[in-house]
């Protein structure tokens, strides 16, 4: 049993089956979308930020694209599949990680290409290191999905945590009077955009770190989310 | 070319009901064995536990010595039908089995073999979602051959299944024991078991009830009926012998559980009794496990 032939056999269960072009529509609807109003609002000489340009990307297509990669694991559980996966590879760690990568690879390369596209749609100029930003988060986005979906199992609840807390919940938080300057420098989401310079509902905090540091943050809360679901899934019966 | 399952103390303890309960046995290669239970009496859970889905609360159950999780490469060794419907509605039939295939870098054109083997073929671009209950059922089995396994397990196959399609079943189980592979066949359906299993082992409420073949099961839960002026005396020494007795309905007769008749008289000659009667009552497949899963439970029930 190889790493390799597991994940291809990943890559061969996401591109069977119709979920990533609904996503992909939806992401490019979401972004482009987004990024062509904010530019018809633009008047002046200076064109619209790339950053601005992104955020529908960055804001609503990367929790799609989240959901996506929560429903390759959710979907099996809800069908039984999943007692096929895992009599096929019984090494649950070996799974997961698979399903992360090809999860990761897909999210980050189409979030990669929706920036762009957002930032020429917007007449905006590239600005590669934004892109790039908004790829690796993306990626550690889609780890968060299945991390997330293996813990819940349910499609519905995999979907209201995925859209609840980068949207809400952590808007919410971090715009509480009283406490937001405490708990809002440690939003996991919050560091995301930070990091990836989008801002969004968030006020700007004092932030412990750098804008390095957010991504490190944000990494550290997928990582965690991701062991937590391996050894869940690990001592599960199936 | 077989492999044999064996199990040993399995058991399974799903909060204060025992699942399975030190369950000790093994299915040999070359003959199909079924798998009876009422249901509810363990028999998924333990072809779960086989399979390495569930983990077994103690014992052990090994394929060829091996826990199947130790398994290099699984589906070489064990192909399972669990649920006819583990599938992705929307993927097709050959993608479905295409992914299978990958994770064991079986080559693409065993899967076109599958699909002829199973009758598939015409719908292999169909969504799994669109397919009847047989059919699915097909897709499973397709799915369960496709490393060309000696060890196989199939739950429940004909649940549902037109009598066309049972007889494909049974058939293909028989070739499969045929040709040297262990099969390990549940079922709740005992007439369908008395036509396809040489041997039986029978489950109630996750005990092991017999480890057998079939003509030995059905033997075992026949009885023979007694007449005898001296009914008492024949009831004392048949308890001496430990052997089971029941009232018959009429009240100068006996009914003597799980011996031959030839035993009843013997004993009954040595020890002077007048016999007026003794008749060997054969039962079908079907009573045998009635009487033997009933006293299970009973046993069950007064402890």
């Amino acid at each position: 049993m190889s790493a390799v032939a597991v994940l291809n056999a990943e890559r061969v269960k996401l591109t069977t089956t119709r979920s990533p072009l609904w996503s992909a529509i939806a992401v490019a609807v979401l972004s482009l979308g987004l990024a062509a109003i904010q530019a018809s609002t633009v008047y002046g000489p200076r064109p619209l930020e790339p950053e601005k340009a992104a955020m529908g990307v960055a804001v609503f297509g990367v929790p799609v694209l989240m959901i996506l990669s929560a429903l390759t694991v959710t979907n099996e559980y809800r069908s039984g599949l999943i007692r096929t996966t895992f009599m096929a590879v019984p090494n649950r760690t070996l799974v997961l990680a698979a399903k992360a990568t090809v999860a990761a690879a897909f999210s980050s390369f189409y979030a990669a290409v929706m920036a762009a596209a957002s930032i020429v749609v917007a007449h905006s100029h590239l600005e590669w290191r934004l892109v790039g930003g908004i790829a690796l988060y993306a990626a550690l986005a889609a780890v968060v999905g299945v991390a997330v979906g293996a813990l819940l199992r349910a499609s519905a609840g995999a979907v209201a945590v995925l859209l609840l807390w980068p949207l809400v919940a952590e808007p919410l938080l971090g715009n509480m009077p009283n406490i937001s300057t405490q708990v809002g420098p440690y939003l996991p989401f919050g560091n995301a955009f930070r990091f990836i310079d989008v801002t969004w509902l968030y006020p700007y905090y004092a932030m412990p770190w750098g804008p390095l540091g957010s991504i490190v943050y944000f990494a550290g809360v997928a990582a965690a989310l991701f062991v937590a679901a391996l050894v869940t899934v690990n001592r599960r019966d199936a | 070319m077989g492999a044999m399952i064996e199990l040993a103390g399995l058991t399974k303890v799903f909060g204060d009901t025992r699942a399975v309960d030190d369950l000790t046995c093994s299915i040999e290669p070359g003959v199909v064995t079924g798998f009876l239970g009422p249901n509810g009496a363990g028999k998924t859970t333990t072809m779960r536990m086989i399979l390495g889905l569930d983990h077994p609360t103690a014992g052990t159950a090994t394929i060829d010595g091996k826990p199947y999780r130790e398994l290099t490469d699984p589906l070489r060794h064990v192909g399972a039908l669990l649920e006819a419907r583990q599938t992705h509605p929307n993927r097709s039939v050959r993608a479905h089995l295409r992914w299978i295939a990958a994770t064991h870098r079986l080559p693409a054109n065993r899967v076109d073999e599958v699909l002829d083997m199973v009758g598939l073929a015409t719908v292999a671009a169909k969504k799994a979602g669109t397919l009847s209950l047989g059919m699915s059922q097909r897709l499973g089995i397709a799915a369960a051959l496709l490393g060309d396994p000696p060890v196989l397990l199939f739950d429940e196959p004909v649940n549902g299944l037109d009598p066309e399609g049972i007889r494909w079943v049974r058939t293909l189980m028989r070739t499969l024991a045929g040709e040297g592979r262990t099969v390990f066949v549940s079922s709740h359906l005992l007439a369908e078991m008395s036509n396809t299993a040489d041997r039986l082992v029978v489950i109630g409420r996750g005990k092991l009830i017999a480890s057998t073949t079939v003509s030995e099961f059905v033997g075992r839960a026949d009885t023979v009926r007694v007449r005898s002026p001296q009914l008492d005396r024949l009831r004392e020494v048949l308890s001496d012998a430990d052997i089971g007795v029941d009232d018959d309905a009429e009240a100068s007769a006996l009914l003597v559980r799980g011996v031959a008749s030839e035993v009843v008289g013997e004993l009954a000659a040595r020890n002077g009794i007048t016999l007026h009667e003794l008749t060997s009552q054969q039962v079908s497949l079907e009573d045998a496990y009635m009487k033997l899963t009933d006293e299970a439970v009973q046993y069950r029930a007064a402890t």
